[in-house]
């Protein structure tokens, strides 16, 4: 199965030379995987969402993004999560660098 | 046999949890509340072997912090309730995310048994799990792959039970390892932990440390309360340490090392096929939380569920309450003839009191098995969860959840099931500020009340009168949950919407039907007392003299103590325009249920049921015999549910009339058409009467407006009442009750004075 984690303490200093540029998760469009960079400052929130599943470091895959109203994200394989998009808007992610939607 | 030992069961919400303890509980099931929570509690006696256990279905959870009610629970659940063994329930086609509470309850040291359930839908998808592989890894965590739906699995989960719990069960290792410097500062808090001999004896140390650094707040605060001061200040000391050497927080550390744990276990045991493909459920979703469809479509669903609890209960409802006040009745009577009582208080107490109060609780079983069907289906089916997702937006915009709207639409046919509708919202002050509305929404049974008022005041205009009042139930509810928002709420962290989506499943009829029964026996068994006494007390108080010639248990109504109590509170209403004691008497006994303000009113005003019924059993015609009135009453019964068949063919045409232009005819098997109602006399006697009060004809219709809009905003009924106290305690019952009187006062006066200073009258 595809290793979905790396320490994400390597992306705090790398982010500012990498290739990608960092994007709110709200910007995505469906069917596009993207690498979470940041969750927000709010540590609640994080650990909540940790909880469930997201993390800093992991692939999601964008199921729906209407541009307006909650997205539908695809996480650790088979589950599915909604979120508000005031959230998404501070869940910033970069596109990996092979954009096929797949990290092997 | 000796005391059953605990089980509990746990995991993330729709593994499957209530499935297995269904299948392994069978009947023997008991569902209650979790002590001050609204959260149900539903636990089950099962025998394996020689030995008998007490299973406990947990709320479900994501992981052991404490957010909500349902994680507290949980968690506090199997700290102090020292459970024999906890079974983690996991979903076997997504092991990666469901395992991170397993991992957390391993941590917890207790003796665990790990399902993968939907071991069916996995290999569906392709996936193999080597459970061997896996539980070796685990250090020998016993591993049991289940189908809950088809029962599948149940004798090796019983066994793993079984072994746990007897003795010969192995203590499991550490299950993660947090590296360093995390491990360092585990270790230290931990001695510090096992120094004290009352926290070493209610934690595992080395998980409490975890925990403290973990930054948990609701063990944070419990220690802090409890004196541990200088234990909050080491743990906060070494997270500034772990943040300092690593530039992270020691929390999204310790919540990283646990996913990659997992993900290390996972490798090599799990097989899948590559992800990323879209399912049938994305497929179904790009329709049904499509933001444009997605709304429509839940309107329609909650139409149709509005229907069944409305109109589709209504020929059972219509068939109990004939039964309880014909045949029921005439058979209690025949009986206290025979232990010659019918003529006495007791008698009387018992047919008017006492039946006529259990006939008021019974009448809502159809309503709530209605209700109950349908939230079942839609939980189980997942659409409940795409509901919130849907009403996110449009709710939010007026400070309510997503999914307060189910109980609001509900509401429009009765309260009491959009009360408990409120369940199917997580969180706690979500639930209150939505129940503590919903008496706001006009239900059904004060639709009687505003016909009548409406023909007699309004005659062909009563439709604007009706329409009028139910806006402004609308209204009120809106603008008293703004203002709840403002204020008792205004400190809570606005909840962020994170939301799991589950596959869509056929709902399984046995899971169903279970829901259905058990939440409907538990409206029974907690609102029987409460409406029976408040029967009894009416019953009594329309019973006692207190002026005048009459005698106990025959005296008019006027000069009974309802009646002097009645005229002591009327002078209250004299601002809204209605102050006499008929006024005020009807509205006491609405609280009974509100449609009796009507019976009541024409009993006062019309008397003509009142004669009837003080002539006694004798003067009635001959008794029918048993035979025949129970061959009645099963041919009744037949009727009703053909109705009740008939009606829910009904919603498609009711359904379908809702476009403009269109009118399909209702189906009508049983030749009834439309029942017409005798009001005539009272309403001749309701303009009389409120001309009298006001003093003129114009003013009599405003005060009628204004009586109209109490009966619409006032105290709901009682079985509203009881079951607001059932699910929220009685002081928060105090606060709604009292509330809603003000408002209803203030808006009646407000209407009365307002007619009169733009010249009405
Ligand atoms: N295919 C399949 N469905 C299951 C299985 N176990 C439970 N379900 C279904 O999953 C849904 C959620 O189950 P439920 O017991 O309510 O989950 P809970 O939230 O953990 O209590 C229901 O529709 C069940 O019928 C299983 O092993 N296989
Ligand atoms: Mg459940």
């Amino acid at each position: 199965m595809p290793i979905m984690h790396r320490s994400h303490r390597q992306h705090r200093g790398k982010h500012a030379a990498a290739p990608q540029p960092l994007l709110p998760l709200s910007m995505v469009e469906a069917g596009q995987t993207v690498e979470l960079v940041s969750i927000g400052e709010c540590r609640r929130l994080r650990k909540r969402l940790a909880d469930l599943g997201l993390n800093v470091g992991l692939n999601v895959r964008v199921v729906q993004n209407s541009f307006a109203g909650p997205l539908i994200l695809a996480v650790r394989e088979d589950a599915r999560l909604a979120i508000g998009r005031g959230m998404a808007q501070r869940i910033l992610v970069r596109l990996p660098l092979s954009t096929n939607g797949h990290e092997e | 046999m000796t005391t059953p030992q605990i089980v509990a069961l746990a995991g993330n919400p729709n593994v499957g949890k209530s499935t297995l303890f269904n299948a392994l509980t069978g009947a023997r099931q008991h569902v209650g509340n979790w002590p001050g929570k609204t959260v149900e509690k539903v636990e089950g006696l099962i025998t394996i072997g020689d030995r008998q256990y007490k299973v406990v279905d947990l709320p479900g959870t994501y992981s052991l912090n404490a957010y909500s009610s349902e994680e507290i629970i949980a968690r506090d659940f199997i700290i102090n309730e020292h459970p024999a063994a906890v079974v983690t329930v996991v979903d076997a086609a997504n092991l990666e995310r469901t395992l991170y509470l397993a991992v957390q309850i391993m941590e917890l040291g207790v003796p665990a048994v790990l399902a993968l359930n939907m071991a069916d839908m996995a290999q569906r998808r392709g996936i193999r799990v080597n459970t061997a592989l896996l539980a070796e890894r685990l250090g020998g965590l016993p591993i049991v792959e289940t189908i809950g739906s088809r029962g599948a699995g149940l004798n090796a989960l019983r066994q793993a039970i079984y072994t746990q719990t007897n003795g010969t069960g192995r203590t499991l290792p550490q299950p993660v390892d947090y590296g360093q410097p995390l491990e360092a500062e585990i270790a230290a808090l931990q001695a510090q932990i096992a120094a004290d001999p009352i926290l070493s004896r209610q934690f595992r140390p080395r998980w409490l440390a975890t925990k403290l650094l973990e930054n948990d707040e609701d063990l944070h605060a419990r220690l802090e309360g409890a004196g541990y001061h200088p234990l909050i200040e080491a743990a906060h000391a070494a997270m500034e340490r772990i943040a300092a050497q690593t530039g992270e927080d020691a929390e999204t550390l310790i919540t990283d090392r646990r996913y990659q744990m997992i993900a290390k276990w996972l490798r090599g045991a799990v097989q899948r096929p590559r992800s990323g493909v879209e399912t049938r459920s994305d497929r179904a979703d790009r329709v049904v939380t499509h933001p444009i469809w997605g709304v429509p479509i839940f309107l329609l669903l909650m139409w149709v569920i509005f229907q069944f609890t409305a109109n589709v209960s209504a020929p059972l409802v219509d068939w109990i309450d004939a039964t309880i006040n014909g045949p029921f009745t005439r058979w209690a009577e025949a009986l206290l003839n025979a232990l010659s009582l019918a003529e006495t208080w007791f008698g009387a107490l018992v047919i008017n009191g006492v039946i006529a109060g259990v006939g008021g609780v019974l009448v809502f079983i159809p309503v709530l098995f209605f209700l109950y069907l349908a939230v079942a289906v839609l939980e189980d089916s997942g659409y409940m969860a795409r509901s919130a997702f849907v009403m996110d937006r449009v709710m939010r915009a007026i400070g309510l959840h997503g999914k307060s709207f189910l109980p609001l639409v509900v509401g429009f046919g009765c309260n009491v099931p959009a009360i408990y509708a409120t369940r199917t919202l997580e969180d706690e002050d979500d639930r209150k500020l939505t129940a503590f509305i919903t008496t706001f929404i006009s239900c059904g049974a004060r639709l009687p009340v505003y016909v009548v008022f409406g023909a007699a005041f309004f005659g062909a205009k009563a439709g604007n009168l009706i329409f009028g009042l139910y806006l402004l139930g609308i209204a009120i509810a809106l603008l008293t949950g703004l203002a709840l928002k403002r204020t008792v709420y205004r400190h809570k962290p606005p909840q962020p919407f994170v939301l799991e989506l589950p596959p869509y499943r056929l709902p399984t009829p046995r899971n169903v039907w279970r829901q259905v029964w058990q939440r409907t026996a538990q409206f029974l068994r907690n609102a029987t007392t409460i409406i029976l006494a408040a029967s009894i007390v009416i019953w009594f108080m329309l019973a006692l003299p207190v002026r005048g010639e009459g005698r106990f248990n025959d005296v008019r109504t006027e000069d009974s103590l309802f009646g002097a109590v009645s005229r002591t509170i009327a002078p209250a209403f004299e601002p809204a325009g209605f102050a006499s004691w008929e006024t005020a008497g009807s509205l006491i006994t609405g609280f009974v249920a509100k449609e009796a303000v009507i019976s009541t009113m024409s009993q006062i005003y019309v008397q003509t049921a009142d004669d009837a019924e003080v002539a006694g059993a004798e003067e009635s015609q001959p008794a029918p015999r048993f035979a025949d009135e129970a061959q009645e009453l099963l041919r009744s019964l037949g009727e009703a549910l053909v109705l009740t068949a008939q009606e829910t063919v009904n919603i498609v045409p009711r359904t379908v009339n809702l476009l403009p232009g269109v009118h399909l005819g209702l189906a009508d098997w049983l030749n009834r058409g439309e029942e017409a109602e005798e009001t005539t006399a009272l309403q001749d006697a309701l303009i009389a009467a409120f001309t009298r009060t006001t003093g003129s004809a114009e003013r009599g219709k405003l005060a009628a407006v204004a009586f109209n809009v109490f009966v619409l905003l006032y105290v709901p009924c009682m079985a509203t009442v009881a079951a607001m106290r059932h699910e929220f305690g009685g002081r928060w019952v105090l606060y709604q009750s009292s509330y809603a009187l003000l408002v209803a006062w203030l808006a009646a006066t407000i209407v009365y004075q307002g007619g009169l200073l733009l010249g009405i009258g």
